[in-house]
């Protein structure tokens, strides 16, 4: 009679694999060495994977996927070109195209009507389906938005950062600089340095998620709930505002607590258009 | 406290650890050029519809244009790709598919004396029976068969306990072994559907 724990270590064994020598599979190495009808087991379940396993990856590809993929791609660069560049150069341009180019412009209208039927429809589909974000989640899409930084695209203005995404009130320091990036749920999310001199990263990110998240608190948690990666994070919402403060490197708990903690006035406040929710702020 | 420290320290440049070092421009239209065929193929065995598999790869592919600086070894780019199309195709809040009950318990009759070449597998079959597996279970599958991730990595990979893996892993293939052992499967010939009772697994209280 085969043990189920047997059973389970048997099927987590890859088929042509030495994942038999992982200690944590010892037991199940000792038990194919000593019992043939486990031997028996293991073998036939190796073999049936390899199969299974060369079956799964065979599947018929579409004809013309690749250039559909192609020039779904070159569509969404020409609409980050063409965004709000410079509206001036269009205007030079537009009317010498425009008489020579009725048809183009007859497809492109289409094309958008259909991008825009598609749209109403997916939102229609999906939109019994939007549960909220879990804050988890969240954490995992800032962590990527982190991870996006680039090195040449800070703007150590703060005068000139985004009004609608300013710094917290309830967070104590002073922006080095900041950055616009895109992340899962807000295009436009900003990215505060409030790294000091000498010091390992600590960054606030603001949000304006265009979903739901759940349970959030509405200040900065005492005791930082995420501590994975080498990074620590609290998350929080300010109004229509997520905020998520992370540290990176040593004493990551004091270092968050000491951003947080007895501030008496912030050295940098946002330049314009405050929202009131942060007149309402741990200040 | 931290804010004469900020003050009287401005930076002379700002340039945090995790984005200093970045590698050449990877060309999106190459990755799709080199890996569309696996990741259409990955995508279709997670929905399990040619419609969906091919906006789900198209969206991984525009995900991964977006966010293609974190890319940084390109040799790496197969792996990351299929990261980024699970990512998308958990966000896409799929309808929840209920566990068929007493479907995935171990049955020892299903594995198959003589092993099958992977050729004789209908392909089709092994999509109908993940399409019967809530999504993490198929996730699990897809994980195990198609990148021939170990357990432990598909652990790593989930954020899920060890043993959760294990379970859902042997409960999945049980259910895969046992649809693929049916009627028109293709192992019916190789099918030990007389096992002596010693096959049976005892599985604990």
């Amino acid at each position: 009679m085969i043990d189920k724990d047997i059973q389970e270590m048997i099927d987590a064994c890859r088929p042509g694999s030495d994942d038999l020598k992982m200690s944590e599979l010892a037991h199940l190495a000792d038990s194919v060495e000593r019992d043939s009808e486990v031997r028996d087991l293991y073998q036939r379940v190796q073999q049936f994977d390899a199969a299974v396993a060369e079956a799964f990856k065979e599947a018929p590809v579409p004809d013309g996927l690749e250039e559909k993929l192609l020039a779904s791609l070159a569509w969404e660069n020409d609409q980050a070109v063409a965004d709000p560049a410079d509206p001036g150069e269009d205007q030079a341009v537009a009317p010498v195209q425009r008489k020579a180019s009725r048809r183009r412009w007859l497809w492109a209208t289409a094309a958008v009507a259909s991008a825009a039927a598609a749209v109403l429809v997916a939102a229609f589909v999906l939109m019994p389906q939007a549960d909220p974000v879990t804050e988890g989640r969240f954490v995992a899409s800032a962590y990527d938005g982190f991870d996006s930084l680039q090195g040449d695209q800070w703007n150590r203005d703060p005068a000139a950062a985004d009004p609608d995404r300013p710094l917290s009130l309830a967070i104590l320091g002073k922006p080095r600089a900041w950055q616009r990036i895109r992340t899962d749920y807000d295009s436009k999310t900003v990215v505060y340095d409030l790294t000091v001199g000498g010091q390992p990263t600590a960054m606030l990110l603001v949000t304006q998620p265009d979903v739901e998240v759940a349970s959030l608190p509405t200040a900065p948690p005492i005791n930082p709930p995420h501590t994975t990666g080498g990074r620590t994070a609290g998350v929080w919402r300010e109004g229509d505002l997520v905020y998520v403060l992370m540290i990176e490197g040593p004493d990551q708990r004091n270092r968050y607590e000491r951003l947080l903690r007895d501030l008496p006035e912030l050295a940098w406040r946002p330049p314009r258009n405050v929202s009131p929710v942060y007149g309402t702020g741990k200040v | 406290m931290m804010a004469e420290e900020s003050a009287s320290s401005e930076p002379k440049s700002v340039d945090p650890p995790h984005t200093a070092d970045r590698p050449a421009a990877i060309d999106v239209a190459a990755l799709v050029r080199q890996h569309h065929q696996a990741l259409y193929r990955y995508a279709y065995r997670l929905t399990g519809s040619t419609a969906d598999a091919e906006d789900l790869t198209q969206q991984t592919f525009l995900t991964a244009s977006r966010k293609i600086e974190q890319l940084r070894d390109a040799g790496k780019a197969r792996s990351w790709l299929f990261t980024v199309l699970r990512s998308c195709f958990l966000k896409a809040k799929r309808k929840k598919v209920p566990i068929p009950v007493g479907s995935l318990e171990f049955d020892i009759e299903a594995v198959p004396r003589a092993a099958p070449r992977g050729e004789e597998i209908d392909g089709e079959r092994i999509q109908a029976a993940l399409n019967e597996l809530p999504d993490e279970f198929r996730l699990v599958l897809v994980l195990y068969y198609f990148e021939e991730r170990s357990y432990k990595e598909i652990a790593a990979e989930l954020d899920v306990p060890l043993g959760t893996v294990m379970s859902r892993l042997s409960r999945a293939k049980s259910h895969l072994r046992r649809r693929l052992a049916g009627p028109d499967g293709t192992g019916k010939e190789n099918m030990d559907v007389n096992r002596p009772a010693s096959g049976k697994i005892r599985t604990k209280p």
